[in-house]
C-alpha cells in the first residue's frame, strides 16, 4: 500500500487519540505523571514536550522492528526501545540546556513506566505501518497534553496563585487552596475534567441524535 | 540518618503504612483505577505485584551494586545505565515467571499468569527499585522494602476495590462519573488521609 | 562483495522467519534470545557512546553551575552582571578558596571561604537524603556575626511545586540573618516549622512535610560539622 493511504490511517489514528480515544481520560493510561506534573505549568509543559518525542519516536521505531520481533519478547524490546530514547533525551538535555534537564529528570523514570507509550507501543505499533504508528503516537502524546494542561491551568491558579511561575494579579489576596498542590488535587482534578468531558460527550450526542430526528 | 541504622522491620512496616508506594508516593496507578473493580482480581493482581517487587528489588540492588557500580565487575561507574538494566532485570523476570507458571500451573496461569504483563509496566516496580539506590538500603533492608512496598501496594488496591463494590452495591453514582472518575475520587479521599501518616515513621 | 543489498536482504528475511516461528526448532528457539541480546547492545551502545562523548560537556556544565552558585551565594557577583562563564572560572580562582580540614569523627571535610577584601563569608557543604532523592548545595554564613547569609541547592530530586520550592528565592531569603550560633536546648541550632516565630525558625512548606523535615536536618548537620571543625581549629 502507498505511502499515502498509510498517512491516511495515521491521521485518522491521530484524531481518535486526541478526544475520542484519549488515552488519559477515556483510556484511563498514564495516570501517575498526570498527577505528580500538574501542579505547575511549566513541569506539565516539559513532560508532555518528552512524552510526545518518546511515544512518536517509539512508536516508530517498535513498527519499524515488528517483523523482526519474534512475540515472546516484544514487551521487552517495547520497553527498551522506550527506555533508550528516553535517557538519550535527558542526556543530550544534561549536556546543552541543564535548567531543562534539571527540571525533566524527575520525570525520566515517570515516562519510561508510563502506560501510555508502552499501551501505543503494544497496541497499535506493533501490528501496523511506521507512518502510521509515527502518527499514532504523536496524538497519543498530544491527546495526554489537552488533558494534563487543562488540568494544571486550573491546579497551578487555585493552588498557588501564579500561572507558569507568573503571580496573578486577580488572586494576590485570595486565600491558596492547599489541597490543589497535593496529589490528592491532581486526583480530584481529573475527576473533575472526566465529567466535564464526558458531559460534553453525552450533549453533543443528544444533540446529533436531535438533530437527526 | 545513618541507612544502616533502621530496622528491616521498621522499614517493612512503614512502607505499607506511612510510605506507602501508592497512596504515600503515587505511583502504580494505571492498574489501581483500571483493574480494581472486584475484590477477587484485585488480590490476585496484589499478590502478584508482592512477588515481583520483592524479587526484582533484590535481583537490582545485585545487579546494581555488583555489575553497574564503579566497586563491582566491571569497575568503570555504569550507574547512568540504571534505568535500563532495572527495566531489564525486571522484564525478564516477569518474562521467566509467566514462562513457569504457565508450564507449572494452568490454573494459577489463568488466575494470576494474565496479570503478568501489565506488571511489567507498573512504575511501582521500577520506582521501589530506585528508590533503594538513592536511599543506600543494604541488601536485607531492600528485601524488606521490596516486601513491605508490595503488600502496601496490594492493601490500597483491595481498599479500593472493596470500597468500589461495596458502593456499586448499595450507593448510586452519575453516569459521568462511573467507572474511572469515582474511582478518582475515592482514590483522593484515600490519598489525603495518607497524607496524615507522613513522617509517623520515617524510612530515609 | 557486490552483492551486499542482497545478502542483507536475504537475511532479513530470514529474520522474519524466525520470528514467526518458521525455520529449524533449534534456530526459532535461539533467535528470541539473540534478537534481545542484540537489540539491548544496540541501544545500550548508542546511550553510552552519546553519553560518553557528551560526558565532558556535562562535566563542564555542572561545575560551572557549580562555581555561579558559590560566587553568588559568597557575594562575589554584582546584582544584575551577567558573567560569561570564562570571566566567572577566572572569578572563582581567584576570590574563592577551597579549605580541606578534617571532621571530628576523622572523615575528610572540605568548604569554600571568601579571600580577598570583603566580610569573612563561608560557604559550607550541604550534603544528605530528602524525601525523595539527595540534596545537594551550600549554605553561606558569615563568621564574624555569627548569622547565616544565603544558601542555595545544586542539586535535590523533590516534588516540584512541593519539595521543589526549596530551590525558590523567596523561601532561601528566610536563612538570611539566622544566627548559628544559639542552639536550642535540643542542639538544633535552626527549625523548620509551621509558623516561624523565633529569629532562628523559619516556615516549612505546605505540603512538603517530608522535605522540610530533610532539609532541617541538612541544615543542622552542616552547622553543626562546620562549628565543631571551626572551634578545633581555634584550639590546637
Amino acid at each position: 500500500m502507498s505511502a499515502g493511504s498509510q498517512a491516511n490511517e495515521g491521521w485518522a489514528a491521530l484524531r481518535r487519540m486526541l478526544w475520542s480515544e484519549n488515552p488519559v481520560f477515556v483510556q484511563i493510561l498514564g495516570i501517575c505523571s498526570a498527577l505528580a506534573v500538574t501542579n505547575l505549568v511549566r513541569n506539565t509543559l516539559v513532560m508532555c514536550g518528552g512524552l510526545v518525542f518518546t511515544t512518536t519516536l517509539s512508536g516508530l521505531t517498535v513498527s519499524v522492528l515488528r517483523a523482526y520481533t519474534p512475540r515472546r519478547v516484544r514487551m521487552m524490546v517495547q520497553i527498551l526501545t522506550i527506555a533508550a530514547y528516553v535517557i538519550l533525551v535527558k542526556v543530550v538535555l544534561d549536556a546543552y540546556v541543564p535548567e531543562v534537564s534539571d527540571a525533566l529528570g524527575a520525570y525520566v523514570g515517570l515516562i519510561i513506566t508510563n502506560c501510555i507509550v508502552m499501551g501505543r507501543a503494544e497496541a497499535f505499533a506493533a501490528a501496523n505501518r511506521p507512518v502510521a504508528s509515527l502518527l499514532d503516537g504523536l496524538g497519543a502524546g498530544l491527546g495526554y497534553s489537552i488533558v494534563l494542561l487543562a488540568i494544571a491551568c486550573v491546579r497551578e491558579p487555585l493552588g498557588l496563585g501564579t500561572f507558569f511561575d507568573v503571580p496573578i494579579p486577580a488572586l494576590a489576596d485570595a486565600t491558596r487552596w492547599n489541597v490543589m498542590v497535593i496529589a490528592p488535587g491532581g486526583f480530584f482534578g481529573l475527576a473533575v475534567f472526566m465529567w466535564a468531558a464526558r458531559s460534553l460527550n453525552d450533549w453533543r450526542t443528544r444533540r446529533r441524535a436531535a438533530g437527526e430526528e | 540518618m545513618n541507612p544502616a541504622d533502621l530496622h528491616p522491620l521498621v522499614i517493612l512496616f512503614a512502607a505499607i503504612t506511612t510510605d506507602n508506594i501508592l497512596l504515600a508516593r503515587f505511583l502504580g496507578m494505571c492498574p489501581f483505577l483500571g483493574v480494581s473493580g472486584q475484590l477477587r482480581s484485585s488480590l490476585g493482581l496484589g499478590a502478584a505485584v508482592i512477588f515481583v517487587m520483592t524479587c526484582t528489588s533484590v535481583l537490582n540492588w545485585l545487579v546494581y551494586h555488583y555489575l553497574l557500580h564503579p566497586d563491582g565487575v566491571f569497575g568503570i561507574d555504569l550507574t547512568y545505565l540504571r534505568y535500563i538494566a532495572f527495566i531489564i532485570v525486571i522484564a525478564a523476570f516477569v518474562q521467566i515467571v509467566e514462562m513457569v507458571v504457565e508450564r507449572v500451573s494452568m490454573l494459577l496461569y489463568l488466575t494470576l499468569g494474565i496479570f503478568l504483563p501489565l506488571i511489567t509496566v507498573n512504575c511501582a516496580i521500577l520506582g521501589a527499585s530506585l528508590f533503594m539506590v538513592t536511599r543506600e538500603y543494604t541488601l536485607v533492608q531492600t528485601a524488606a522494602f521490596g516486601l513491605g512496598s508490595g503488600v502496601g501496594w496490594a492493601v490500597a488496591i483491595a481498599a479500593m476495590a472493596g470500597i468500589r463494590e461495596k458502593l456499586a452495591r448499595h450507593g448510586k453514582v452519575i453516569p459521568q462519573l462511573e467507572g474511572a472518575g469515582i474511582a478518582l475520587v475515592i482514590a483522593g479521599i484515600m490519598a489525603l488521609a495518607f497524607v496524615g501518616f507522613s513522617g509517623v515513621i520515617r524510612i530515609n | 562483495m557486490s552483492d551486499v543489498p542482497g545478502r542483507l536482504g536475504r537475511g532479513l528475511a530470514k529474520c522474519r522467519d524466525l520470528a514467526a516461528g518458521q525455520g529449524s526448532a533449534a534456530a526459532v528457539k535461539a533467535y528470541p534470545i539473540v534478537f534481545t541480546v542484540v537489540v539491548t547492545a544496540v541501544f545500550v551502545g548508542l546511550v553510552s557512546a552519546v553519553n560518553v562523548g557528551l560526558q565532558a560537556r556535562k562535566a563542564r556544565n555542572r561545575e560551572l553551575a557549580r562555581q555561579r552558585v558559590l560566587l553568588q551565594l559568597l557575594d562575589l557577583v554584582e546584582p544584575g552582571e551577567n558573567l560569561t562563564d570564562r570571566a566567572m572560572a577566572r572569578r572563582y580562582e581567584e576570590r574563592v578558596e577551597r579549605v580541606e580540614a578534617t571532621a571530628p569523627d576523622g572523615g575528610a571535610y572540605a568548604y569554600f571561604r571568601r579571600t580577598g577584601e570583603g566580610p569573612a563569608l563561608y560557604a559550607l557543604p550541604l550534603s544528605g537524603r530528602g524525601f525523595w532523592g539527595p540534596i545537594r548545595g551550600y549554605l553561606a554564613v558569615n563568621a564574624r556575626t555569627g548569622e547565616i547569609t544565603g544558601l542555595d541547592f545544586t542539586r535535590h530530586e523533590e516534588t516540584p511545586g512541593l519539595g521543589g520550592r526549596i530551590s525558590e528565592r523567596e523561601w532561601q531569603r528566610q536563612l538570611e540573618g539566622i544566627p548559628y550560633d544559639r542552639p536550642f536546648p535540643d542542639g538544633r541550632r535552626l527549625r523548620v516549622v509551621q509558623d516561624a516565630d523565633d529569629a532562628r525558625e523559619i516556615d516549612a512548606i505546605t505540603g512538603a512535610t517530608g522535605t522540610s523535615v530533610a532539609v532541617e536536618q541538612i541544615l543542622n548537620d552542616a552547622l553543626a560539622r562546620f562549628v565543631r571543625v571551626r572551634d578545633q581549629e581555634a584550639s590546637p
